[in-house]
């Protein structure tokens, strides 16, 4: 259980990365990062059935980690709609305003 | 190893390929709606691995904030922010066909919770809503602090959404 929990962990982590990597739109880095989250947070809940069973730490952790997600996907997209009034566009390559 | 064991090891490998897919689909495909909705099988998979961890409140909090709140509230940023292509919102466009779906899918939910064997009916509590707040602010702080949380954060998004621009 722990290797099958872990290599899923593992592949979905990697495939957050490379989307955060590939992706140009903003919703898309969202959704990438959401992928990440959830990778980390599937982690925590295997060792907390697995090893610690009793102690619902891991639980509590992947709970917090929800409401982390749930706080940062609200002010993304909010930053994400005042981007876009601002630019015309969602796409992270178009936002230069800083650029020399 | 055990019957049940197995079972239990084919599911998790099962709900993990979906997740996999899922992840995978909405990191390649094209169409930002595609993306989003994708995100949300991938997610409703992840709560199905937490059930079989043994996560029961962890599923359900997965699925209530994740699929319920972050997925919607990203198809409404899409469409404020009409940056997506363009596809149709139906999934099926027959609706013939849709019907047979949606119909069948809930005769087999009723036929399911017809048929389920259910725990002898437990006795009330003397006071109902005394024990509604002792479990909120006991055994349950979490669920309480919880909602605080996202209602807090639907709050400043609604807040920033509507306020008017600086000119």
């Amino acid at each position: 259980m722990t290797t099958a929990a872990v290599t899923l962990s593992s592949v979905l982590f990697a495939i957050g990365v490379f989307g955060v990597l590939t992706r140009r739109n903003a919703i898309s880095l969202l959704v990438s990062v959401e992928i990440m989250m959830n990778a980390a947070i599937i982690n925590l809940a295997a060792f907390s059935r697995l090893y610690e069973p009793e102690a619902m730490t891991g639980q509590v952790f992947a709970l917090v980690g929800i409401g982390i997600a749930a706080c940062e996907a609200a002010v993304g997209l909010a930053l994400v709609l005042a981007v876009y009034r601002r630019f015309g566009s969602t796409d992270v390559d178009s936002i230069d305003l800083l650029k020399g | 190893m055990s019957e049940p064991q197995n079972v239990e090891q084919l599911l998790f490998i099962a709900f993990g390929i979906v997740a996999a897919g899922g992840a995978l689909y909405a990191v390649v495909t094209r169409s930002l709606l595609r993306s989003i909705i994708a995100l949300g099988a991938f997610l409703t998979a992840v709560a199905g691995e937490f059930y079989l961890l043994a996560a029961d409140f962890l599923a359900v909090v997965q699925i209530f904030v994740y699929v319920g709140g972050i997925v919607v509230l990203m198809l409404f940023a899409l469409m404020l922010s009409a940056s997506g292509v363009r596809h149709p919102l139906a999934a099926i466009d027959r609706p013939a066909l849709g019907a047979a779906l949606a119909y069948s899918l809930g005769a087999g939910v009723l036929w399911g919770s017809l048929t389920t064997e259910l725990p002898a009916v437990g006795e009330l509590p003397a006071d109902a809503v005394d024990a509604l707040g002792r479990a909120l602010l006991g055994s349950q702080l979490w669920s309480f602090e919880l909602i605080g949380v996202i209602l807090l954060a639907s709050v400043i998004t609604a807040l920033v959404i509507v306020r008017k621009e600086r000119r």
